[in-house]
């Protein structure tokens, strides 16, 4: 009986000293991961998706390209089309791919998006880059292969399933914010569109520079070809597509490739470089020099994305949809309040600059 | 139970502690609040022991600052600029009569040559190689210990690579690139 006693004093000791532990590590690790929605705010929008109900009939995915260039806002008004963008800054097409797993875990939107930018890189690019994709994933399967297929040399895959092993060096740079946002993030985006408001017209933009060889690696092409299957099996369209930019450049052999690729397998493949018909100018619908689009470009080439979805794919529209009509709504009002707050900011720059 | 208690407190302090004074010198990526950083092992050290460019009497390296060079050899004829994703730095593209000299930021360098591109036969190598020249002439220049894969001949010295892209058996481009920054 005194056995016994002894034995379970001790197991609750054990027990409770553990909980204290790891509550208090957790504490700590919340504390010290950077805190994506203030600063750089690139790496919030992944994790912000769980939190949208999942009704889209379009999904999104890539990098910059996409999240700073289309408006969800524009697709609901105008086409009554229920967007969700998943980007990360230079995503690369393997986190692609598994962000399209990830996502259709949670629903089978009608159509997928895949910005294939992206298939020029074979390696993975910068740690940094890396994280602001897979930090924001939900655990799962999906998660595990993105971050072993992502990972740089000196990366390790238990710092990112203990992100303190990696931020433990940021103790004597935590601000105000780190504390504040310990367990709440603020959303930073609408629907995973980041809002540009300035203008820097496009000027100077260099001729590319010659490559020995512009074929696509093996690497690139095997996750392409998973995401085609993926979107076969749930029976989800896949449109692959190179938003409009003037830099990089997108090699006429980089196209040619994507063309025969689509055609080979059946899909679409949309290609806005040089595209007249958008009705762009990279004189004043640009906010870093061609790269990226404002928020003018990306309404204008929404309205073009939009008219061109519903053409060639018969996409539908859910503007008879009660619920998600009371929520855009909402979103439309955070969009012209979030719109009006970035011009004055803007005008307040200018003032002091 | 008291003292044992203490103890357990007093572990859990000093591993806390361990984790975050053992972290001052082996930041790996991301500088704070930005999730954003550099790449340690692949920053070029400023200096370059490999092949150089010559125009106007100045040597130009990869792997060194830009800002030396515009003073000696003066403004380009035009300037890009073209920030990357998330805050992460700025690559710029010179543009001078007949090359461009690309930048990107570098840990130690703000603005460091990641490459030089000879783009037509106003200019030519220190070794007299420029656009329209042959192969056998790049070799004659250079020696044949080179490596070659789909017409590009790549020259590697340090750590940057000379490459000459062979199109018609002619120079079709001159590349001198940083292996840390391409």
């Amino acid at each position: 009986m005194k056995r016994k006693k002894i034995f379970w004093r001790r197991f609750l000791r054990v027990t409770v000293s553990g909980i204290i532990i790891c509550s208090m590590l957790f504490l700590l690790q919340r504390l010290l991961v950077p805190k994506y929605s203030v600063g750089t705010q690139d790496g919030a929008m992944i994790a912000e998706y769980y939190d949208d109900a999942p009704k889209h009939n379009l999904i999104i995915i890539g990098d910059s390209e996409m999240y700073e260039n289309i408006s969800p806002l524009v697709l609901w008004q105008n086409y009554g089309i229920n967007c969700y963008i998943r980007g990360s800054a230079q995503q690369l097409i393997w986190q692609s791919c598994y962000l399209l797993e990830d996502t259709l875990r949670h629903e089978t939107p009608e159509a997928v998006i895949i910005n294939i930018t992206s298939m020029q890189y074979a390696e993975p690019q910068k740690e940094s880059y890396n994280r602001m994709t897979l930090e924001g994933m939900r655990w799962s399967t999906s998660k595990v292969k993105a971050i072993f297929a992502s990972m740089t040399e000196e990366e390790s895959f238990w710092e990112y399933v203990f992100p303190l092993l990696r931020y433990h060096s940021r103790w004597n740079d935590l601000s105000d914010d780190d504390f504040r946002l310990m367990f709440s993030e603020e959303p930073v985006s609408l629907n995973g569109y980041m809002m540009q408001v300035g203008v820097k017209p496009a000027e100077n933009v260099p001729e590319g520079r010659p490559l020995a060889d512009y074929t696509f690696s093996d690497t690139c092409y095997e996750y392409l070809d998973k995401i085609t299957a993926l979107c076969k099996e749930h029976g989800v369209e896949l449109i692959l597509m190179k938003s409009p930019s003037v830099y990089p450049v997108w090699y006429d052999e980089w196209d040619a490739q994507m063309k025969e690729y689509a055609q080979k397998n059946q899909i679409k493949y949309l290609n806005c470089v040089n595209n007249d018909e958008i009705g762009l100018n990279f004189r004043t619908d640009t906010f870093d020099g061609g790269l990226h689009l404002n928020v003018g470009g990306a309404e204008i080439y929404s309205n073009f994305l939009g008219k061109w979805l519903q053409s060639e794919t018969g996409i539908s529209d859910l503007r008879d949809d009660a619920e998600l009509s009371k929520e855009w709504e909402q979103k439309a009002a955070d969009y012209d309040a979030k719109k009006s707050e970035k011009y004055k900011e803007l005008a307040m720059d200018s003032d002091d600059s | 139970m008291k003292k044992k208690l203490v103890s357990l407190m007093l572990v859990v302090m000093v591993c806390m502690f361990s984790l975050v004074a053992c972290g001052g010198g082996d930041d790996k990526g991301n500088d704070g609040n930005n999730g954003g950083g550099g790449d340690a092992a692949n920053t070029p050290n400023g200096s370059s022991s490999g092949y150089t460019f010559e125009y106007k009497g100045t040597s130009i390296s990869v792997n060194t600052a830009i800002e030396p060079v515009i003073e000696k050899i003066g403004e380009p004829s035009s300037k890009f600029e073209a920030p990357s994703c998330a805050g992460q730095g700025t690559d710029f593209i010179y543009t001078y009569s007949g090359f461009e000299i690309d930048t990107s930021p570098a840990e130690n360098i703000t603005n460091a040559i990641a490459a030089i591109i000879i783009v037509s036969d106003e200019v030519e190598t220190p070794e007299g190689i420029t656009i329209g020249n042959t192969k056998e002439e790049v070799e004659a220049a250079y020696g044949t210990d080179y490596t070659e894969s789909n017409g590009m001949m790549t020259y590697a010295k340090g750590d940057m690579k000379l490459n000459f892209l062979i199109k018609n058996n002619v120079v079709d481009s001159v590349q001198y690139m940083s292996n840390a920054l391409n």
